[in-house]
């Protein structure tokens, strides 16, 4: 749908933008432990910032490969840092306790008013969802004169995306003061990391997110990012999901991160947790922990996040009376809400039936499509809107091996524009390209869900490449995984406490 | 915007699933009840109250059973597509939009083919015409049962539930209309948001059911059937709030049923 999703996007990196004195946005890819401080002729600091107000020696970013997180833990400097408009508890002696960054967090070095910036204030955003070498524009700010922030070619800021409203955002000088407002837009505008419920004044420094752009409001001008090479992350990491009031455990530990073109293979036997999971990264029923996409927490933004995980459920959940053209256009309609003409939402669904390969059948009636067909406009009514993620329970069920590696080949191209893609699937090995002659697996990630006989709940038994889990399981078949984790009674070898405790330790890194 | 898609997506449906035959099954009900009572209405008080009472129950029935299996069908559609920015409002008042029009349809017909076998009086008490007084009340109470008939199913998880659920509602209505047995204490409160009662009190009301004298005994005088403004206006009132508070509850009940845990 969006353009800036086409083709091949520029690799995600770990980055900080890092706005400082100089008021010049730089961006900093995090490649490592990186220490942070001030700028001075004999510096050994990674990142140094030009500030009179950030210590010697005032941070640093490490990355724990345990969890695969980034961390900032301030060394005791003498201004504190502040992380989403909190300041970091630190003593001169210890420093503070390492902060788990989440892509999007905001980390400032400035007075305790946060509202009137220190003249050598820095600001970073820490971002996992961009490229390094990501562009940064500016818009001068006139007195007097409203910014009007969209997608419409006439707004002051103009977003070529999408998830972006015509007219999206307004910012209003109003005497000395710049108030913001959400201009009743589909997806919802975030100041400083809080979704936006009403009109609210703005201070130099302040960070505001439509969409993938971020904005950051000085004085006199906004800088902000180019949306076009914004790329996507997923982070999941879910502590525990119980239900009976916490008596019953069903999914315990799992962490696992994905970036734009995976495409995830969801694995585990009956009771792993598989469906819990899913509803958990959809939200549908909420875990005791965090998912994260591009920086953004759905269960804290819940309204905002929710239109962008988008489910293929496993049985049919269109009106049978109804012909594709007209479903996919009455979705269009719901979706993209009123920013949108006629025309663009007829020019999105022939899109989607064309990539979809369902453009012969649009006229049909959906009841008189065939089993695999009708997967097809689950999967083309999903692609509508502004989904970046999709998840898919059991996208082959019912289907024959052409169809099934057909409806995977689909979902594989999907990926490929820059979304990503889990799929719940009991014939995996159908997922594969034997264009080049050699048959090659589709999948570029595989969970594995175990179910543990401690404490009967699911575990993460792997996460990582196709290639890895097999050698990994011992196995030269992805569905055999199910034959080492299944319990003997169901056929298995009943090994799933032993991959569950071996993955365990390989994460800690023992 | 999305009610009107909902609305032309529900006529669209609607239209494949040969709606028509829910305006069949009204007129052959409207002949069946009319042929049975009509000779008999407007000659005594106990023949036309059981008369009118036939027809309302008529009118509650076709009502009810235009929608009960709407909602409860579509709960697993509905829950995708509020995932995917659905307003549960929107649903519901498009379901809404399109069964006032049949109900609209169903109670002209109704009422004309009543109109054939039954001698209704000419004059209205608010209105000149008391066959527009009629048409409204008929209409309030086919429309309202309908609306309830949407609260069901939106409450009830699959069809059979709610065809489960349908005569236990149905049996509710006709005790509690006040024409079978003298309502008071708790079963008065009840029978307040039953339309059988409100409908009865108004048709009661525009066929002057206390002018007409008893088969047998002393003349008979019931407050409800008083033929005033105040009555008519007052049964329509609470028929059409019993409609807005069933509407409601439909939307409620839709927002319950998919909120997230």
């Amino acid at each position: 749908m969006n353009e800036k999703n086409s083709g091949t996007a520029a690799k995600n990196a770990v980055t900080l933008l890092i706005l400082d004195k100089t008021k010049a946005p730089k961006m900093v890819e995090l490649t490592g432990n990186m220490t942070f401080g001030r700028d001075f002729p004999y510096s050994t600091c990674d990142i140094r910032v030009q500030s009179a107000i950030v210590g010697r020696n005032h941070g640093e970013f490490t990355f724990n490969s345990a969890d695969g997180g980034w961390y900032y833990t301030d060394k005791g400097s003498q201004n504190g840092t502040y992380i989403n408009g909190e300041k970091l508890a630190s003593s001169p002696e210890t420093g503070s306790a390492p902060f788990k960054l989440t892509d999007g967090d905001i980390l400032r070095i400035d007075r305790r008013t946060l509202n009137s910036p220190h003249d050598d204030a820095v600001l970073m955003v820490f971002r996992t969802s961009l490229s390094a070498d990501e562009k940064w524009l500016e818009y001068q700010l006139a007195p007097g004169a409203d910014v009007i922030i969209g997608r419409d070619k006439g707004c002051s800021i103009v977003i070529p995306d999408m998830m972006v409203s015509r007219n999206h955002a307004i910012i209003k000088n109003i005497e000395d003061k710049w108030i913001l407002s959400d201009n009743n837009s589909t997806n919802g505008v975030s100041l400083n990391s809080k979704l936006m419920t009403e009109e609210t004044e703005i201070f130099d420094h302040d960070v505001i997110r439509i969409s993938d752009t971020t904005l950051i409001f000085l004085r006199d001008r906004i800088i902000y990012n180019c949306a076009n090479v914004a790329n996507l992350s997923l982070y999941v990491d879910i502590e525990k999901k119980t239900v009976n009031f916490g008596k019953k455990t069903l999914l315990k530990d799992i962490q696992a991160e994905f970036q734009n073109g995976d495409f995830v293979l969801i694995l585990g036997g009956s009771g792993a947790g598989k469906t819990t999971l899913i509803r958990a990264i959809l939200g549908e029923s909420k875990a005791d922990g965090r998912i994260i996409l591009n920086g953004e927490d759905l269960y804290k933004n819940f309204k905002k996040v929710k239109s962008q995980i988008g489910l293929v459920p496993q049985f049919l959940t269109l009106r049978k009376n109804d012909t594709v053209r007209q479903t996919l256009l009455d979705t269009a309609g719901i979706k993209l809400g009123r920013g949108y003409t006629q025309k663009d939402r007829e020019d999105e669904v022939d899109r989607i039936l064309e990539l979809v390969g369902i453009k012969e059948h649009q006229e049909k009636l959906i009841g008189q499509l065939s089993g695999g067909q009708q997967k097809k406009v689950s999967v083309a009514n999903q692609l509508i809107g502004f989904q970046k993620v999709f998840i898919c329970d059991e996208p082959d069920s019912g289907l024959d091996a052409a169809s099934r590696m057909q409806q995977m080949e689909i979902l594989k191209e999907i990926s490929k524009q820059n979304k990503i893609v889990m799929v719940i699937s009991h014939e995996p090995d159908d997922a594969v390209d034997r264009s080049s002659g050699r048959p090659r697996v589709l999948f570029t990630k595989v969970i594995v869900l175990a179910r543990s006989s401690e404490d009967a709940a699911g575990h993460l038994a792997y996460f990582g490449t196709p290639k890895g889990a097999m050698e990994y399981f011992g196995v030269n078949r992805l569905q055999d995984i199910m034959l080492k984790i299944n319990p003997e009674t169901e056929g298995g070898e009943g090994k799933a406490d032993y991959f569950i405790e071996t993955y365990s330790k390989m994460r800690r890194g023992e | 915007m999305q009610t009107i898609i909902y609305f032309k997506k529900t006529v669209r449906i609607a239209a494949k699933e040969k709606f028509w035959k829910f305006i069949i099954f009204a007129a052959i009900i409207a002949v069946i009840v009319s042929m049975v009572v009509g000779e008999s209405m407007f000659v005594s008080y106990d023949d036309t109250k059981s008369g009118f009472f036939a027809i309302a129950c008529a009118s509650i029935w076709i009502g009810i059973f235009n929608s009960i299996q709407n909602i409860c069908k579509e709960h697993e559609i509905i829950r995708a597509e509020y995932r995917s920015g659905t307003k549960l409002s929107a649903y519901i008042t498009a379901n809404v939009m399109w069964q006032f029009i049949m109900c609209l349809i169903q109670t002209i017909i109704l009422l004309l083919v009543s109109a054939i076998f039954i001698d209704y009086n000419d004059t209205g008490i608010i209105f000149g015409s008391a066959m527009f007084e009629y048409f409204i009340t008929l209409f309030l109470l086919t429309f309202g049962s309908d609306v309830m008939g949407i609260m069901i199913s939106s409450i009830s998880g699959n069809p059979t539930t709610a065809m489960t659920i349908m005569p236990f509602v149905l049996i509710v209505q006709l005790i509690m209309s006040g024409v079978l047995f003298t309502l008071d204490g708790w079963t008065g409160a009840v029978a307040n948001i039953t339309f059988s009662k409100w409908g009865m009190n108004a048709l009661g009301s525009i066929a002057d059911l206390n002018g007409l004298p008893l088969l047998i005994g002393l003349p008979h005088h019931q407050d409800c059937y008083e033929r005033t403004a105040q009555n008519l206006l007052t049964s329509w009132v609470w028929c059409a709030g019993i409609t807005v508070l069933f509407y409601l509850l439909s939307i409620l009940s839709l927002k319950l049923k998919n909120r997230d845990s």
